[in-house]
């Protein structure tokens, strides 16, 4: 086996597959794993359900290649987005790096080593994407009476494998210049690690704003109820204000806004064309441009490897000597343990980059999604639905799932490191140590909650009542799964590790609230869209809701607490 | 005259962000069967040195050969006549022995027999053979530096290169490693370590370098150095030139001593 291969079986075995203690933990896992996607397909299966009709209509009016075009894009931007954190970690921070240099291995060996580890963490979710989406689009294409080649199925695996290659490689490019910001500034990490923040959000921004603009376009496109678009069959009727529209009414005014955007991304616009083009020759140039794009990319992402890759780990590498001397008058004041702990909890995250970078990350994406999606949601279902409910539903599945994807609680413990035996001989009551890390994970949960609330009430999709009900239903919820989650992550935390997504890989711990968290989101989410149908008084429903939520909340919320101290002593003790 | 293995000249080295440099106008050279010891305080500059030498940070100033080989140049070769164990003992936890060092030995493209036949002769000298197909997540902390070792010496490497080598070993182990290292070099090898126990560098050196703030203070043979302070132990002798820092020396090819400033 040569040492590239080699190295990445290792890696992939490291990074990637799961170990257990004994049997009852691998069920255990394997249940969590197929609750969770079962839990998160049912999004899936309710966009794979909703696209059938868009792709069908696509069929219809000529615009198959631009849906699926549009289609792939989307998937090669969230594993963009899900796939940023990944890559920093286990190519720049991860504690290895230090031992794979000093190995006679080339610097683009275990770049791209590393990178194939990356896209199989990411494969994942692109492939939850791509495979449903084309199979959806393969049933529409046969139901509206056209021919499928083989060369469909052929390019959709290579699309499975090459679109999120195509995503990680961009990853790369934009993880250059993020690397170069911490860089500069290596003596004050946190100031270093809020400009990395804000230069992430700008991106995403950069990216939704135009999808943000293309949609209020398509909204004025949306025809009034009594227009009549092709002969499908319609599949399901809005109401407002007593006028009817029907879905493919819907579908027919938003498929020009997928042809901006499925245009103009030509990558994907070609793996489009090349997958339905029913002349052979055509379908094979088409092809041979997209792997060309692909070729590309992977050709310059290599060079800039070769160039850049060692030059900032190794500058990583070199963080712990670079530090800023502090010159502070400020009196010496004594804190009790608590405090003291706190403190340290802060600075632990504060200090550590791309902890801080996570979290920080965690907070100021969910009230950008609930915003760009709110807005989008707001402009194509303007006309036809309510769009208040919906809008309220999407908000409480982002704050719900991302709120317990946030580390701060779900890794409280594992993310000391080998540092926890230091902290079990602290002369300190356990449960103090437990309840600061909650007391930090909740002062970020509701940063968060905050944001997003405020978002929501950008959207203007909502009420004041929405936002109170959002705001205080959501911090005790997350209050409750903050606890849940240090309980779990206390009950078999991963201390020996090499790079924090090792901690996060493969981990009941932060899988667990996860599932119970995101569960609560997709309720939320479905009673809403559930209410866009029933007509209910809305104050009414927002009482219900919130008396519901809280009161769930904080039953589970006490009872943890109680578990937790009857066993907080046993779980550090097995702690080794 | 016998080969180098190790050559470094005027080795400079200073962390981004820093001012002062953690190793300044480093030279010195490690020769073919050479046991070379090297001493310093806390934050001498020793680690530095080493993971410069092995590749482990990047440096701007000087040159590095390793058996001929420019580490600037051509690291792939050059880190190949290297073994390296390192002060952390970084491994894969999820690993166990076994893997971890066929591992190593695919890495340095060792043949099955001979990665057979190391391994079992490494395995069974450091008592690890029943060990060897656990994770190494459960290992002691000097069961996994004897795992370290054993990945540093599956591929026989002409430079065997140990940083605080003896931290956390049991007297047999640490008396095994000694005699190692003394059977690496006589097979006409070399042997660079960094150490604190002065009665160990004494004992098992041929030659010695003295570091402190990043200059090399003091560089020879343990007989040359023996001459220069026939009165006082090794110990006394490091505690002396510790404390003047400005001091080099040098010693010559033919034993003659001589003293030079560097500043």
């Amino acid at each position: 086996m040569n040492s590239f291969a080699c190295l990445t079986k290792q890696l992939i075995k490291n990074t990637l597959k799961p170990t257990f203690a004994d049997e009852k933990e691998k069920r255990k896992y394997i249940i969590t794993v197929v609750a969770l996607v079962v839990c998160l397909g049912i999004p899936v299966v309710l966009g794979v359900v909703g696209a059938y009709g868009l792709i069908k209509e696509a069929v219809n009016l000529n615009y198959l290649d631009e849906v699926l075009s549009t289609i792939f894009l989307s998937a090669q931007v969230i594993t963009v987005f899900l796939g940023l954190f990944a890559y920093v970690n286990i190519m720049y921070f991860s504690k290895d790096n230090e031992f794979l240099f000093t190995l006679p291995l080339k610097n683009i060996t275990i770049f791209w080593a590393k990178l194939i580890v990356i896209l199989i963490y990411e494969l994942i979710f692109s492939a939850v994407i791509i495979i449903p989406m084309c199979i959806v689009g393969a049933v529409a294409i046969i139901a509206s009476g056209l021919t499928l080649s083989a060369g469909y199925f052929i390019m959709m695996l290579l699309a499975t494998l090459l679109l999120p290659l195509m995503a990680i490689l961009f990853v790369a490019l934009l993880s250059y210049p993020l690397m170069f910001i911490l860089k500069f500034f290596k003596k004050h990490p946190t100031f270093g690690a809020i400009v990395v923040i804000i230069f992430v959000v700008a991106i995403y921004l950069a990216i939704y704003m135009p999808m943000l603009m293309i949609s209020g376009n398509s909204a004025e496109n949306i025809p009034s109820g009594d227009s009549q678009s092709g002969d499908i069959e319609n599949s399901g009727d809005a109401t407002t204000d007593g006028e009817e529209v029907s879905a493919s009414d819907i579908y027919a005014s938003i498929l020009p806004a997928f042809s901006k955007v499925g245009r103009y991304s030509f990558h994907t616009y070609f793996l489009a064309k090349s997958m339905i083009s029913d002349i052979s020759l055509s379908s094979f140039g088409y092809a041979m441009a997209f792997f060309g794009i692909v070729a590309g990319f992977a050709l310059i992402g290599t060079l800039l490897a070769g160039l850049l890759y060692k030059r900032l780990t190794s500058n990583l590498l070199e963080s712990g000597a670079a530090v800023s001397v502090k010159k502070s008058n400020a009196p010496v004041v004594q804190l009790d343990a608590s405090k003291a702990l706190m403190k340290r909890e802060f600075k632990s995250i504060f200090k550590n980059t791309t902890l801080f970078i996570q979290i920080g990350m965690m907070t100021l994406l969910p009230p950008i999604l609930v915003f760009f999606l709110g807005k989008i949601n707001g402009a194509s279902a303007a006309e036809s639905v309510n769009a208040g409910f919906i809008a309220v539903g999407i908000a409480e599945l982002m704050i719900k799932l991302m709120g317990a994807s946030s580390v701060a609680a779900s890794i409280a413990i594992s993310r000391e490191g080998e540092g926890i035996f230091m902290l079990k001989t602290y002369p300190v009551d356990l449960n103090k140590i437990v309840d600061v890390k909650i007391k930090v994970s909740n002062c970020l949960s509701i940063v968060m909650i905050v944001l997003s609330s405020i978002a929501f009430m950008l959207t203007g999709s909502g009420t004041i009542i929405d936002f109170v009900a959002i705001l205080v239903s959501n911090i005790i919820y997350l209050s409750a799964i903050n606890r849940y989650s240090v309980y779990r992550d206390l009950k078999r935390p991963k201390v020996h590790w090499k790079n924090i997504v090792e901690i996060t890989n493969n981990n009941l711990a932060t899988l667990f609230p996860m599932l119970v968290s995101g569960l609560g989101g997709v309720v939320a989410m479905i009673v809403s869209f559930v209410f866009t149908v029933i007509n209910l008084n809305k104050y009414a429903v927002s009482a219900i809701y919130m008396v519901v939520t809280i009161s769930i909340s904080l039953i589970y919320y006490f009872a943890i607490k109680a578990k937790t101290k009857d066993n907080v002593e046993r779980l550090f003790e097995e702690i080794e | 005259m016998s080969n180098s293995i190790l050559s470094i000249n005027n080795l400079s080295k200073k962390y981004r962000g820093n001012e002062n440099y953690s190793v300044k106008d480093l030279s010195f050279e490690v020769k073919e069967g050479e046991l070379y010891a090297f001493l310093g305080p806390n934050g001498a500059g020793k680690s530095t040195t080493i993971k410069c030498i092995t590749g482990a940070l990047p440096y701007k100033e000087g040159s590095i050969n390793i058996c001929g080989y420019n580490l600037h140049d051509n690291p792939v070769e050059a880190k190949k006549n290297i073994g390296y164990v390192p002060d952390n003992h970084f491994l894969y936890e999820s690993m166990t022995a076994n893997e971890y060092i066929n591992f190593m030995a695919d890495i340095y493209g060792v043949g099955v027999n001979d990665r057979k036949e190391r391994s079992k002769k490494y395995l069974e000298l450091f008592s690890l053979t029943d060990s060897q197909n656990k994770p190494l997540s459960s290992f002691s902390h000097g069961m996994k530096q004897k795992v370290c070792v054993i990945g540093a010496l599956i591929h026989n490497p002409k430079l065997w290169i140990l940083d605080e080598p003896l931290t956390g070993l049991d007297p047999m182990s640490a008396y095994n490693l000694k005699e190692l290292m003394k059977e690496h070099c006589k097979e006409g090898n070399s042997v660079f370590f960094s150490s604190h126990i002065i009665e160990v560098v004494e004992k098992l050196c041929d030659k010695v370098a003295i570091i402190d703030k990043g200059h090399l203070l003091i560089s020879g043979s343990m007989e040359e150095i023996r001459a220069k302070d026939r009165e006082n132990s090794l110990e006394d002798f490091f505690i002396s030139v510790t404390q003047n820092d400005k001091e080099t020396i040098q010693f010559s090819e033919n034993n003659e001593s001589e003293d030079e400033f560097t500043e």
